[in-house]
């Protein structure tokens, strides 16, 4: 596959759209287009069942007028198509109201981005028979071992051109490549359901990726063993990378959100320099970590940069997006400034940490168990969503690995869990980070191609509060 | 490596007629067991206002093509935005491509339920186009909306309005020609208020996104969202300070708004014939009920009586056809609590000796179709919620759906409300806040003893339900009426 444009193409399309729109009336213009190559290979079983793939854009042009804006997106990319898209964004800002807050943009141009490497050919160059090769090695694999597989390993190319009025020109390409492995036995112990693992892995680079290793782990974790109900109580608890991404994912969309934070709805709204956490906790986002879904600017064009977030344990910063960080100066002249983390206009959710870091740890896998006298190792969640969003109370269940320790070693397996506890108060009873953190992503999402994900370590926390379970 | 061409839609192609486009594809499709094409264009609009200020407004047009095919019993799907001969031609063929790659990797191939091809066109337009309707009259709308909220003082006062337009175009090398365009619109208010750290809210007529069904503005304007703002803004001021939901197993009374999420969850999801199989394993889950179920699983009390029903009048997963040419139809799933139908496809039927549900639906061109809910609704029972509630001794009434979670097999669900009331001695008595409840699908539908009678019936839209890899987004509802049920572990506790 290549990208459905190039740099010069892009670019050329989104000054398409502002000079279009400034023909049509517009005082101030922002254009943003993202395009989206992608395949993905989803298998169950003994078969690929799906195969599928996009060529894919979206042009999204926010028009000003007069202090009045609004947004309209579009996927023609030919200039007429691009023309009639501005006109139409013009048109309703015209009709919209003034001093809505959508008229808010970056006004000075940035000057220089992180340069970073985010596209590689060799993840360009996976096709349909590759795919499926790979595909079929692990469904081989698995089958040998009695087992069944299901996922999916997906590959595709983006590009995001961000401009506007005031000269910002962005354009950066990706590639990213994601594989998943769910391994289940085919019979399961007493009628019971079957043992099951799981694994993932995200990269830019496919050539980076190990498909075998992703299988050898789901693969290990569905492997025979004993197995033993825990009832409801607290455990202290081990999570795996995947489950430790997915409770930092839910603290950056609930608490890091500057939005959230200014209209008193995040847990650290107000709260900013209290040391919260046990000194060991330190959350990043860091953009520019090659390890981690890496880009260079946001969906306003704002260059992206690492910021702490928590330093070792004191909450020292949420981010912001232009709109949000301006009516922050207003009430509180803070002097925040867009830490480049703008979500495409408009905007309701407030701006996100995409690449946000969970690390600094230095005890190995085995180091981590032994911090468990009498605890559950976690491999993942399913279906986690929020009770209480400005507590970060969430419940979810697990799945695909849920362990008993004792002593320091796996003894048997659970069943799934139900749990009920705060995103807030397991950090605060965080008690080992894990070292090399690796990145963990949802995979290709519902949108156009965008790779996100947490640079996670694993984490053992004091106390989890398990309720129940099937 | 597949090179494509770099020519990005020629121009002018807005003049293209969907059809002669779908017809042209599937020419390309020639000799192949089996393929079909779809044309899509979705226009959606937002507008939402937030404490009198317009926050959102939006208009968003997407449009392009998908092509599936069947080559070696294994099938192949490509998708681009080039509505042009070339692009045709290249989908088609990086289509046939994955097929055959997939074939490789098949160890049974496909086989199609039959399906007597169509030739239709089904433009359900609806009274008051929302596309149609003056910038200046939505705007007005939205303010006189939530202008009670505003002066009511709640921390945050909101009012959205959303439509969505499909236009879709069905080919199949069988022969089935199907054209379908439909409208859906919605829209809703929500009062939020936040006092030191505690967040507090009230939506209307439903949470997330509001009311949503098929058809126009008539529809928005029927909710009565001013009339029904003051009510909500004092509930949600006085949420915050509301007595906790205790801690205990009792009598819980849903509401229907409730009831469709709990419906959609624990009944909708594990019916699903893919869940099933295990094809959604690797994303959604599965689903406890086993093939060997059908005909005998007791799912619920003799109360429970499910159908899935794409015809339902108005509502937001009423289809004339689904994505591989099935007409839209009734179905039942569960009569007097005993499971007696699943949601199925053309691939998935004849492994249980029986037709297409016509439940394949894509959200868009560049996606494949899946076994997805229409409308799965909740048959009717004899009371009224005011004889629900006088017959409890001791209960919660719970109201509008505030969080869900349910695991992977749709078993161990949990579920939190925006508002509760407690029941003494069948009477409503203090209002709740924080109230969730907790349950396992079968124990607890099996333990359902009271159900709102038909003129109470609601048809509860909801527009995220989220299943596939890639993601799908896929509009459904559910034609529900207030439920009881006896014995429930609700709130947090420890």
């Amino acid at each position: 596959m290549i990208p459905l444009l190039s740099r010069t193409e892009a670019l050329d399309r989104v000054n398409h759209a502002l000079a279009a729109a400034k023909r049509a009336g517009a005082t101030q213009s922002e254009a943003v287009l993202m395009t989206d190559v992608s395949a993905l290979t989803r298998y169950a079983v003994d078969r690929i069942h799906q195969h599928v793939g996009e060529s894919n854009a979206q042009l999204r042009i926010r028009a000003v007028s007069e202090g009045r804006a609004a947004v309209a997106a579009g996927n023609r990319l030919d200039y007429q198509g691009i023309d009639e898209l501005a006109e139409r964004a013009v048109a309703m800002a015209r009709a919209s109201e003034p001093d809505t807050g959508l008229e808010i943009m970056p006004e000075t141009p940035e000057t220089g981005y992180v340069d970073q490497t985010t596209y590689y050919e060799s993840t360009a160059l996976l096709d349909a028979d590759q795919r499926a090769a790979v595909v079929g090695e692990i469904l081989r694999r698995l089958s040998d071992a009695g087992q069944d597989g299901f996922g999916a390993l997906t590959n595709g190319l983006s590009e995001h051109a961000v401009a506007n009025s005031h000269g910002m020109q962005a354009y950066q390409a990706f590639s990213d490549v994601w594989l998943s492995v769910i391994a289940r036995a085919r019979e399961g112990a007493d009628g019971r359901q079957p043992p099951s693992g799981y694994a993932t892995a995200a990269n830019r680079d496919w050539v980076e990726l190990d498909p075998q290793f992703v299988a050898s782990t789901a693969m290990e974790k569905a492997s025979p063993r004993a197995s033993r109900q825990v009832p409801p109580g607290r455990y202290r608890v081990l999570f795996e990378e995947e489950a430790a991404a997915e409770l930092l994912s839910y603290l950056g969309y609930l608490a890091f959100n500057g939005l959230a934070f200014e209209e008193g709805r995040s847990l650290f709204s107000g709260k900013l320099g209290e040391a919260r956490y046990p000194s060991l906790l330190t959350v990043r986002d860091d953009p520019t970590d090659v390890r981690g879904a890496n880009l260079s600017f946001d969906f306003e064009g704002v260059a992206k940069a690492p910021y702490t977030l928590i330093r070792e344990g004191r909450v020292e910063r949420v981010v912001w997006d232009t709109l949000r960080a301006k009516q922050s100066r207003e009430r509180t002249a803070s002097g925040e400034r867009s830490t480049g983390h703008a979500l495409p206009a408009p905007n309701t959710y407030g701006p996100m940490p995409f690449n946000l870091v969970l690390s600094g740890g230095e005890s190995d896998r085995e180091e981590l168990l032994r911090t468990l006298d009498h605890g559950l190792l976690v491999t993942r969640f399913h279906y986690s969503n929020t009770v209480d969003p400005a507590k970060t109370l969430l419940t979810g269940m697990t799945r695909d690995g849920t362990f008993l320790v004792e002593d320091g070693r796996i003894v048997a397996r659970t069943q799934d869990l139900r749990w009920v506890d705060s995103v807030d108060s397991l950090l605060k009873g965080l008690i080992a980070v894990g070292e090399q953190p690796r990145l963990i992503s949802e995979g290709p999402g519902y949108d156009l191609r965008f790779l996100s994900g947490v640079l996670a370590a694993p984490v053992v926390c004091e106390s989890f509060h398990v309720t129940g379970s099937a | 490596m597949h090179h494509r061409s770099k020519a990005v839609r020629p121009q002018p192609n807005r003049e293209m007629q969907l059809r002669a486009f779908a017809q042209e594809v599937l020419s390309y499709l020639d000799g192949l067991a089996y393929g079909d094409v779809r044309v899509v264009r979705i226009r959606s609009e937002y507008l939402k206002l937030k404490n009198g200020r317009l926050e959102a407004w939006s208009d968003e047009e997407t449009l392009g093509f998908g092509v599936r095919v069947l080559v070696d019993g294994a099938w192949g799907f490509a998708s681009s935005l080039e509505l042009s001969s070339i692009g045709g031609r290249e989908a088609a063929a990086e289509a046939v491509r994955r097929a055959a790659a997939s074939a490789r990797v098949t160890a049974e191939p496909v086989r199609l339920a039959s399906v007597a091809p169509h030739v239709a066109q089904v433009f359900s337009d609806p009274a008051e186009s929302p596309f149609l309707l003056s910038p200046e009259s939505k705007l007005e709308f939205l303010h006189q909306a939530a202008e009670p909220l505003v002066a009511a003082g709640v921390t945050f006062a909101t009012a959205s309005l959303g439509a969505v337009e499909e236009e879709k175009v069905f080919a199949s090398t069988e022969g089935s020609l199907i054209e379908q365009r439909r409208t859906t619109t919605g829209g809703g208010i929500d009062a939020t208020m936040v006092r030191d750290g505690d967040v507090q809210i009230r939506s209307y007529p439903a949470a997330h996104d509001g009311g949503w069904g098929l058809g126009g503005f008539e529809l928005v304007r029927a909710f009565d969202l001013a009339g029904n703002a003051p009510r909500i803004a004092e509930e949600a001021r006085a949420l915050l300070d509301a007595e906790t939901c205790p801690t205990l197993r009792t009598t819980v009374i849903l509401d229907a708004d409730q009831v469709a999420l709990q419906l959609h969850e624990s009944i909708g999801h594990p019916t699903e014939l893919d869940r099933i199989l295990g094809t959604e394993a690797s994303y959604a889950g599965t689903s406890f009920v086993h093939l060997e179920d059908l005909g005998h699983l007791r799912y619920g009390s003799p109360l429970l009586n499910v159908t899935a029903d794409a015809t339902t009048a108005g509502a937001l997963g009423t289809i004339a056809f689904d994505d591989e040419g099935v007409a839209g139809q009734s179905v039942p799933l569960i009569r007097k609590g005993i499971l007696v139908g699943l949601q199925s496809s053309r691939e998935t039927a004849p492994l249980i000796g029986r037709s297409s549900s016509g439940a394949m639906r894509a959200s868009g061109w560049n996606r494949i179709p899946l076994v997805r809910m229409t409308n799965i609704n909740l048959e009717p029972g004899e009371s009224s919620l005011e004889q629900l509630i006088a017959e409890t001794e001791e209960g919660v009434l719970m109201s509008t759906n505030k969080g869900w979670s349910i695991d992977d097999r749709r078993l161990n669900f949990h579920f939190a409300t925006e508002i509760g009331w407690k029941i003494e001695k069948g009477e409503l008595k203090q209002m709740l806040r924080d109230c969730t409840y907790s349950g396992v699908t079968p124990a607890f539908w099996g333990s359902l003893d009271g159900l709102g009678k038909v003129s109470e019936r609601r048809v509860v839209g909801l527009t995220n339900c989220g299943k596939g890899e890639p993601g799908q987004s896929m509009p459904v509802a559910h034609a529900v009426v207030p439920a009881r049920f006896r014995s429930v572990a609700v709130g947090e506790g420890e």
